[in-house]
């Protein structure tokens, strides 16, 4: 169980940072959200992250970031020996055959496509807290 | 014996003299008379004769000045290969012959020095026994500049086409993909600042409804009405450009198997129409998806514009016509004014009230789209308050005959 490991948010556009929040808020979550507002920001954490530091559950990760694109950024992430085996769940507005393809070679877990309909986003939230921090075996979580 | 002998010889010579010379006339007639030039020289390169073509072509007018050899020949003319590279006396028509080359239709510009003209000859030619043992070289020459200007002008407009079409086919191909990529980013941006309106206009309603009044609050549905027919916008407008950027590949598409897979997606929303469905068991050829798309639209107008009918009826029917299937979906619904019908099929262009009949008016244009990519057809008839027909043109499937052997040969 990874309850209390917090969610990262990898997500430019501060609306839909703020929708995001408040969907998943609706939920009561127990998982923190942490977010980062750009793929430079988000390289950084990866590069700065060290053994002891707080892993996320899952990665939540769109495609059109401020200087680096999401797509550089999982790649980033999978080269990593640690950080590199967190679930990566593409959260995007791109239903584009090619993003999705190029997103799933790089390793990601899930592509999800944001819902224009405000119920509908929070009942993806709803899904990804339930499944990727709830059921899902991580390989930083230890068996109770 | 003797003198008979003698006598015989003497008869026969005067005769073959004869005979000869009758023989020289008619060459000279036939060779004063012929429009090639000819020219012809002994084995040492002396030039014996030049009949009055051969003078003509190489301007020259006065018998006397008629060159006598080849050295005399080149004081006035340059010989160059047709791509204009200058040959040395030696490499000149003649002088090969004389070398014992034949030659055949050797074409070669020549330029005359003093008279700053050029043209194109071709040389033909070859060393001939003649009597007395004495061997000549025969040369014919034939003036082709003009079939060779008409050639080049040719092959330099083919050139300049080529490259013109080229040259457009780029710019269009350039055009029309940065109008499908600019329909694609615009549809697809808009989505971000949608979710914005939508999720927020949401969170008022639910968290301040209170605070709102009746007409507030009918502000706030409309809000979310909009919203919801631009999301359904873009989405058909990313369908739309999607269509125009993948690539359809055609196969044989069984209808008696596609159709009815295809109408159970409709099941729930053709409960209230009576569906006659006539189709035999033919194959076209189409792409599958691009097919679906013309007939899920078809038959969802059908379903929309019938739904007020007193008993509404959708009638599919596919029949063979020369080649071709047509599938036709007609509907007893509302109909059109054909005085509209070259709208019909354009994008973003209704012809009732949104109120009435909602849709995002993309619909008969992806219809059109995708049989076009296709290389298909589609038109209509209809009248108003009379229902509507929707024809679908496209190839029947025949299978190439070639790839039997091959299916056979591999297996």
């Amino acid at each position: 169980m990874n309850t209390t490991l917090p969610i990262l948010l990898i997500e430019g556009n501060p609306m839909d940072v703020d929708l995001t929040q408040r969907a998943f808020i609706r939920h009561n979550l127990a998982n923190p959200l942490e977010v980062m507002r750009d793929g430079q920001e988000a390289i950084d954490f990866v590069a700065g992250w060290r053994a002891g530091d707080p892993v996320p559950s899952v990665i939540l990760l769109d495609l059109k970031l401020p200087k680096i694109c999401g797509l550089e950024v999982l790649r980033v992430i999978r080269a990593h020996p640690d950080i590199g085996t967190v679930p990566v769940v593409v959260l995007t507005s791109s239903a584009e055959d090619d993003d999705i393809r190029k997103a799933y070679l790089l390793g990601a877990n899930s592509y999800i496509v944001k819902p224009v309909d405000f119920e509908k986003f929070i009942d993806v939230a709803r899904q990804i807290e339930l499944y990727w921090t709830v059921l899902n075996m991580h390989s930083f979580s230890k068996p109770a | 014996m003797q003198w008979l002998g003698t006598n015989t010889d003497v008869n026969d010579q005067r005769s073959e003299k004869k005979a000869r010379r009758a023989t020289e006339k008619q060459l000279q007639v036939v060779m004063e008379s012929m429009s090639e030039g000819l020219v012809i020289s002994d084995s040492s390169g002396k030039l014996l004769h030049w009949n009055p073509a051969a003078l003509r072509m190489h301007d020259i007018s006065n018998a006397e000045e008629v060159l006598t050899n080849l050295r005399s020949f080149a004081r006035l003319y340059e010989l160059s290969t047709v791509e204009g590279a200058v040959l040395p006396i030696e490499h000149w028509p003649l002088a090969r012959i004389l070398g014992g080359e034949q030659l055949h239709d050797l074409e070669l510009r020549v330029r005359r020095l003093d008279r700053e003209w050029t043209r194109i000859f071709s040389y033909s030619g070859a060393i001939l026994q003649c009597g007395d043992d004495k061997d000549l070289a025969f040369m014919m020459i034939k003036d082709i500049t003009e079939r060779k200007y008409a050639e080049e002008a040719l092959r330099d407009a083919k050139v300049n086409l080529e490259h013109k079409v080229n040259e457009r086919t780029a710019q269009l191909v350039a055009k029309s993909k940065e109008l499908e990529n600019f329909c694609y980013s615009v549809s697809h941006d808009l989505r971000a600042p949608l979710r914005g309106i939508a999720g927020y206009s949401r969170l008022l309603f639910e968290s301040y409804h209170e605070c709102l009044d009746e007409e507030g609050r009918s502000f706030l549905k409309n809000i979310g009405v909009a919203t919801t027919h631009m999301s359904s916008l873009i989405e058909d407008l990313l369908s739309y450009s999607k269509l125009e950027r993948q690539k359809l590949s055609t196969t044989a598409v069984r209808l008696s198997s596609f159709l009815p897979q295809l109408l159970d997606q409709f099941k729930d929303s053709i409960e209230n129409a009576r569906l006659t469905v006539k189709v035999d068991d033919l194959r076209i050829s189409a792409d599958p998806d691009g097919l679906a798309i013309a007939l899920r639209n078809l038959i969802d107008n059908a379903l929309k514009f019938s739904r007020f009918a007193p008993e509404p009826a959708i009638e599919i029917l596919a029949q063979p016509a020369d080649g071709y299937c047509i599938l036709s979906v007609r509907d007893n619904g509302i109909g059109f004014d054909m005085r509209f019908y070259h709208k019909i099929f354009e994008i973003f262009q209704r012809l009732h009230r949104a109120e009435d009949y909602p849709g995002t008016g993309i619909g008969l244009a992806m219809v059109h789209k995708a049989m076009e990519r296709m290389g298909g057809r589609v038109w209509a008839e209809s009248e108003v308050g009379g229902g509507a027909v929707f024809y679908l043109e496209l190839p029947l499937y025949s299978t190439p005959t070639a790839v039997i052997p091959a299916v056979s040969a591999s297996g």
